[in-house]
């Protein structure tokens, strides 16, 4: 080894150093996936609105919802878990998913013969739908992940089921010939959306979010649906259903 | 000065300074213990709360002439008079407290009882010698009370009252050793309801609802309603004022029942009373009931008795009676409790009547709708494939866990 191969081979170290240094330091605008955690999961926390379509069932001579709730909707709170089963590399997940679901209307009961004094009825008449949802869920991240586009669109379909009951007072309610109000039908379920990832707004607080509880992106979302719930398992069907939107925080992980 | 001429001078504070020994070391010997209460303290009260209220002495008591039964045990008793003191205010193992010719304020309970006897004592008290002086002054020796003890008392809150157990020196009227003391508390007031304010009609059920009220000696109230009259023989029907003639129905129809409506009562006026609830109330009208004593007493009686109630707490301004009979008018008073168990006079009455109402279902039925019956009930129904399948496993499943529960 001769001192010129020595000297050259030092000035090549020295020359490579700041290269190496950088290799050490964090790279925030890097790959974001090189620091996540594994995602296999998704829940959805859900608002919207919900006005059943009652009144649409074939054969009513009136429209018994709109007469005794007028013509607000309620609220809808849900909650939906995903799996995100499988990935396909350049689109997105695909998997199933639950969702449940509750809404409820209520108002005051009218007295049947008006009162001669003047008095307001104290009594209130309710409708609760519990809706629910066995769902394939299948969300389009790639524009996400490959490209850093914070949008993500995605499609849901599958099986809904709504247990109903209406009641008065907190008690329930039956028809003169003792029909409890009552029931459970189902139906489709299908929705689609768009999520908004709010990771974009702070990459810092996102990776840590991920590497202290796991959780991979955070969204907000915006979705319409139809649930058309026509079917009853026995009986005839209160159309429980309705055709909506909702809204509401993604996170997946 | 000579040490002679100083040891006299000095002699007085010897004198004080033995004379203090010895009366320490009588006050060390003579020590009196009372056991824990027990049942055999007094006639079992029923009451709950603290021992105080537990064992207390309310209006009913004071009026039945309770007598309380202390057992002292007292050591070495060789000098003194064992007395019973009591007093709201002073602490009676002071002299002062007890003996001051001006601003005296304790008062005594019980008479002597023989002395010198070691051991177990049985000692009565009567409840009316607890609260005979409050607020008075109190006679130098022991006086007993009458019935009209019973009624002294200013404010609506309870009074505890202290009892002192003491060996007396008959001379110096100095407290003599170690005593003992038992705080009891004492209501003669109940507290005063206040008005029903408003009563919402529901199907087969009234919301009573009450105002507020700053007396602070109220435990409980007790809602209470009549067995009902059909509309049509409770007169006319107008839209009624919350005024003192009743609510909702009839406007003076609504008669008060149970007791008199928020005067001091007298004999007469329970009587009168008794007599517009049996135009009102044909199942019960209990004259005897309401008229509870022909004594001059401000406590009403108790009309939870006669009629049906409920007992709601001090903060609570409402309570719905469910099951009711619509077009059946009821008629409700309130009455408060303090924690003595002193029920006051009831307030105005009120009326009102539930009335049927519809509902959604009531509605979709009369359009047509025949949906309803419940999930697993038997019925027509079109299924197909895995939908049937998944349906019926949830129904099985749903059927399984309601025969476990």
């Amino acid at each position: 080894m001769n001192l010129r191969f020595v000297t050259l081979n030092a000035i090549l170290m020295l020359a490579s150093l700041p290269a190496r240094a950088d290799e050490f330091a964090p790279k925030f605008h890097a790959d974001p996936r090189r620091f996540e955690s594994p995602q296999n999961f998704a829940v959805e926390l859900r608002l919207g609105r919900y006005r059943p379509s009652v009144d649409l069932e074939p054969g009513l001579k009136s429209q018994p919802y709109r007469e005794v709730f007028g013509d607000s909707a309620s609220l809808y709170m849900g909650l939906e878990f995903d799996w995100q089963a499988l990935r396909i590399p350049y689109f997105g997940t695909i998997g199933p998913g639950i969702a449940v679901g509750y809404m409820d209307n209520t108002t005051t009961a009218p007295f049947k013969v008006p009162r001669l004094d003047g008095a307001a009825s104290g009594s209130t008449t309710s409708l609760e739908i519990f809706p629910a949802q066995l769902l394939g869920v299948l969300r389009a991240d790639a524009l996400w992940r490959e490209w850093g586009i914070p949008v993500v669109p995605y499609f849901k379909g599958g099986l809904g089921v709504a247990r109903w009951r209406s009641f008065s007072d907190g008690i329930t309610s039956s028809s003169a010939s003792g029909v409890a109000a009552k029931g459970t039908v189902y139906g489709y379920y299908i929705a689609g959306g768009a999520a908004f990832n709010l990771n974009v707004f702070d990459r810092y607080t996102a990776r840590n979010f991920d590497q202290r509880i796991g959780v991979n992106n955070t969204y907000v979302f915006f979705e319409v649906y139809t649930a058309s719930l026509e079917s009853a398992f026995t009986g005839k069907p209160l159309y429980a259903g309705t055709t909506s939107w909702t809204a509401g925080l993604l996170f997946e992980f | 000065m000579t040490l002679f001429s100083r040891g006299v001078r000095a002699l007085p504070s010897y004198a004080l300074a033995v004379a203090a020994l010895v009366s320490g070391g009588s006050a060390l010997a003579q020590t009196i213990t009372l056991p824990s209460p027990t049942t055999d303290f007094r006639t079992a009260s029923g009451r709950t709360g603290t021992t105080e209220v537990i064992y207390g002495l309310s209006r009913a008591d004071c009026e039945a002439d309770l007598v309380y039964t202390f057992h002292p045990t007292i050591a070495t008793w060789s000098t003194g008079e064992f007395q019973v003191w009591a007093s709201n205010t002073a602490d009676c193992k002071s002299k002062d407290a007890r003996t001051a010719t001006s601003n005296r304020q304790c008062w005594q309970v019980a008479t002597p009882t023989p002395a010198f006897i070691n051991g177990s004592l049985t000692v009565p008290i009567k409840g009316r010698d607890l609260v005979s002086y409050v607020g008075k002054s109190p006679p130098d020796v022991y006086t007993p009370a009458d019935v009209t003890a019973c009624t002294n008392q200013s404010g609506t809150a309870a009074v505890k009252i202290t009892l002192y157990f003491l060996i007396v020196d008959s001379s110096s009227k100095e407290a003599l050793g170690t005593g003992a003391s038992y705080g009891l508390s004492t209501d003669l007031l109940a507290p005063s309801a206040p008005d029903i304010t408003s009563i919402e009609v529901k199907n087969q059920a009234l919301k009573v609802n009450w105002g507020t009220t700053t007396d602070v000696d109220i435990l409980t109230y007790d809602i209470c309603r009549d067995d009902g009259v059909p509309v049509a023989s409770a007169g006319v029907i107008d839209a009624g004022t919350p005024d003192g003639a009743g609510l909702g129905v009839g406007g003076s129809a609504c008669a008060p029942i149970g007791g008199d409506a928020g005067t001091t009562s007298t004999t007469g006026d329970a009587e009168t009373t008794a007599d517009a609830e049996a135009t009102l109330d044909t199942g019960t009208p209990d004259a005897s009931a309401i008229d509870a004593s022909d004594t001059d007493v401000q406590v009403s009686p108790d009309i939870t008795t006669t009629l049906t109630c409920a007992s709601e707490g001090k903060g609570v301004t409402s309570h719905t009676f469910d099951g009711l009979d619509n077009d059946k008018v009821y008629t409700f008073v309130l009455k408060a409790r303090d924690a003595l168990g002193n029920q006051g006079d009831v307030g105005a009455a009120a009326c009102q009547y539930a009335s049927t109402t519809s509902n959604f279902f009531d509605a979709y039925s009369a359009a047509g709708g025949q949906a309803g019956g419940g999930f697993c009930s038997i019925g027509h129904g079109s299924l197909t494939g895995l939908t049937s399948i998944a349906m019926g496993v949830a129904c099985l499943a749903l059927l399984r866990r309601k025969r476990r529960s």
